[in-house]
């Protein structure tokens, strides 16, 4: 932090002696100082959790006779889509002389991450205005100024607020007066990002971690209303929405976020979601470049607890729905029981699901190339799986289905679909959904098409992460 | 065969074995004590990576004081805790032991063209380790998982386990001077957990004449003349010509050097 006070100490010397083209020396006067966000949620981050961000955002105050110094700096600010957006501007006069001036901004933009099919940054205009612009200020005083900002999108988003503005004063003694532009020279300067929250974000999320906005808002952009929420959010951790190099990558043999057992075995149930460690591995997707891509592997659990966590950070509510088929004694390909080191036969409760492609995998890669195998998609079976339900619909962020629940071609993360046919449909046969057999692993080369396709009993248990665990190395 | 058994154990208060990966080129990105946030004992998660991109996670859990809870309720190394083991993936193991088929039983391999995952449990303590191939970025911007050599990953895997749990045993124990143990005046350690009495085993060997070497997997092999003996890192057993027997605990590192359980030194004083 005190290297943070040099440079800015640095800075505004550099800003005093910068000179405007055939102008005079432009002497630093009158300094926008501490930006204070009003309306805004209440949040935290992985580092900080879980204590709350100070109220004040921003402050870079430095030193005056009267003032000591003040320094603060929180990245993120957050607010519930159409909320009303001020920011409370501290100006402080840095002269010992009385000055007097007109704060005007110019410009403002919320440049938010492109799509990944372009994924260069895009600027959206927004409006910053200051009701009372003019101030006179004593030698070393400072006055607090309201800025309303306006023309913040109106669906979920993420983006860094640019401002510009002029602020010309006048200072000095009456028998040697001087003037300056503390403004912006016309060029853009950064100030907080902003973070666009579709609602008030409820349970784990009440007081959302900023970090993890910076990727909720990325997932689910432009989604507007909870069942938009839902399916954008669903979508965007499956392809790394707006974050194209940070990525999540599914490998059911993983677990490393949301823990259910112990080291020694034990089932420890719900236990804590380890966000702040899945934060630290995924890095941060600001100013990230393609040629440092970052796969951070994890599994149905730990998707699923995500995705619960994300939609709630947009105040939609949701719970983790863990399926398992009926437990039974494993049988061999020649139907007969597999046996353990003690000669005792081993039980299982796995199910063979219909073809899936991991997230982090290219859905649209289908083409057949083996028995258990088209193109990103493969067969084969879980010892379980959890997903996400709401009012009766479920949400799969962590594999693409080849067939949808009604046997079309899906190619894409499960959204939508009703929780009595996404775990497989009653009839006609084939039954499609999630689960293909108990036994029989689904071939892409039998014919007819859906051979050893049969019913399989659904057994499902809820469970939710019951808190998180901040920190986060790096 | 790997000679250099004794340089490479961890000598950090930590039971993940940096020295061991760092040697194969993995470097530590990550390291979280998890303790905090665990019922009872101690955890560790690390996380390491090499130059080609390739990973490797590590979750070692143990108890190092008698007040501490561990273990299942099953007991260690019942059928219901290898069980458990088996089924704490959403994937179905690809075997229910470790690669090399040696002790501990208690464990299992899960692997699949992204790497390679074992789990494995000690008296004491248990072990998570994931090695996942390095990915490639495809044109369009997905992932593609690189092939990688399945066998010797696999030994590698165990072995890094092995040493974990090794490491881990280690962290249970003091040092308690000298003593005679099988024979042999050598250093010794107490475990805080048992009171179980271990022995410095290169002393013992150097004083006894047997060698030892260790193999791709974590496994120590001891010979004297006719005689031999396996150990494997981890496991309360070890094979002295060709049987199988109870050492009660597990080979432990302490300050560099293995220790082994008072019963276990008998066993090969006795074979």
């Amino acid at each position: 932090m005190r290297l943070l006070v040099c440079l800015a100490a640095a800075l505004c010397s550099v800003v005093a002696l910068a000179q405007r083209p055939g102008g005079p020396p432009n002497v630093l006067v009158a300094v926008i100082d501490q930006r204070d966000y009003q309306g805004n949620t209440s949040t935290t981050e992985r580092a900080l959790f879980p204590t709350p961000h100070p109220g004040l955002e921003f402050s870079a105050h430095r030193g005056t006779p009267q003032q000591p110094d003040t320094h603060q700096n929180v990245s993120h600010v957050a607010y519930v889509k159409g909320a009303t957006s001020t920011i409370s501007l501290r100006l402080t006069n840095q002269q010992n002389t009385t000055a007097t001036g007109t704060l005007t901004f110019t410009g403002a933009q919320l440049v938010v991450p492109g799509p990944n099919n372009a994924p260069a940054p895009q600027e959206l205009p927004v409006s910053l205005t200051c009701s009372s612009p003019t101030f006179t200020l004593p030698p070393f005083a400072s006055t607090t100024m309201t800025a309303t900002l306006s023309g913040l999108p109106s669906h979920v988003a993420v983006g860094q607020l640019q401002v510009k503005f002029e602020l010309p004063v006048s200072y000095g003694p009456p028998g040697n007066p001087g003037s300056s532009n503390n403004g912006t020279a016309g060029g853009w300067v950064n100030w907080e990002r902003i973070c666009i929250l579709d609602s008030a974000p409820i349970g784990l999320q009440a007081v959302p971690w900023t970090d993890f906005l910076e990727y909720t808002c990325r997932w689910a952009f432009g989604a507007s209303g909870p069942a938009a929420v839902r399916r954008e959010m669903t979508k965007g951790i499956f392809y790394g929405n707006r974050s194209p190099w940070n990525r999540l990558y599914y490998n059911s043999a993983i677990n490393n976020y949301w823990k259910w057992t112990d080291a020694d075995g034990n089932y420890i149930g719900t236990g804590p979601y380890r966000l702040g460690l899945l934060l630290g591995t995924l890095s941060s997707p600001i100013n990230r470049q393609q040629s440092s891509q970052i796969w951070t592997s994890a599994d149905c659990r730990d998707f699923a607890g995500l995705l619960f966590l994300a939609i709630s950070s947009h105040g939609a509510s949701s719970s983790c729905t863990i399926l398992t088929g009926p437990t039974r004694i494993l049988l061999d390909v020649n139907g007969n029981p597999v046996l353990d080191e003690d000669q005792q036969p081993i039980f299982t409760s796995h199910y063979n699901y219909w073809p899936l492609c991991p997230a982090g995998s290219d859905p649209t890669d289908t083409d057949i190339d083996s028995d258990f195998s088209a193109g990103s998609y493969t067969s084969g079976a879980f010892n379980f799986h959890v997903v996400i339900e709401s009012s009766g619909l479920r949400f799969d962020a962590a594999a693409a289905h080849y067939y949808s629940s009604s046997g079309g071609p899906w190619y894409n993360p499960v959204f939508d679909w009703s929780s009595a046919s996404h775990w497989q449909r009653s009839s006609p046969w084939p039954y499609h959904g999630h689960a293909f057999s108990l036994n029989a692993k689904f071939n892409f080369l039998t014919t007819p098409f859906g051979q050893g396709n049969e019913t399989v009993t659904l057994s499902q248990t809820y469970e939710n992460p019951i808190y998180l665990v901040g920190s986060g190395t790096p | 065969m790997i000679t250099s058994l004794f340089l490479i154990a961890a000598v950090t208060p930590s039971p993940l074995p940096d020295d061991l990966l760092n040697g194969e080129g993995f470097e530590t990105t990550i390291f979280e004590d998890q303790s905090k946030s665990r019922k009872s004992g101690k955890g560790h998660h690390g996380r390491f990576k090499n130059a080609l991109g390739e990973e490797i996670v590590i979750d070692c859990g143990w108890a190092s004081e008698k007040s501490h809870v561990f273990g299942p309720s099953s007991g260690y190394g019942s059928r219901q805790h290898r069980n458990d083991l088996a089924n704490r993936f959403a994937a179905l193991p690809t075997m229910r032991s470790l690669p090399s088929n040696l002790p501990p039983r208690v464990a299992g391999t899960w692997q699949s063209k992204l790497g390679v995952t074992i789990v494995a449990a000690a008296p004491n303590s248990g072990v998570t380790v994931t090695y996942s191939t390095r990915f490639k970025n495809s044109a369009k911007g997905f992932a593609d998982p690189q092939p990688f050599d399945v066998k010797e990953r696999a030994a590698f895997v165990e072995r890094v386990a092995r040493h974990t749990l090794a490491n881990a045993a280690g962290m249970r124990l003091s040092d308690s001077g000298a003593a005679a143990l099988a024979g042999r005046s050598i250093k010794k350690a107490d475990c805080r957990r048992s009171g179980r009495v271990f022995g410095n085993l290169q002393e013992w060997t150097n004083l006894e004449g047997w060698s030892i070497a260790e193999d791709d997997y974590g496994v120590l092999s001891l010979k004297k003349g006719a005689k031999w003996a396996v150990l494997p890192l981890g496991a309360d057993q070890i094979k002295v010509n060709g049987v199988w027997k109870d050492m009660g605990d597990s080979a432990a590192f302490l300050n560099g050097k293995l220790y082994l359980p008072a019963a276990g030194l008998e066993h090969l004083r006795g074979a």
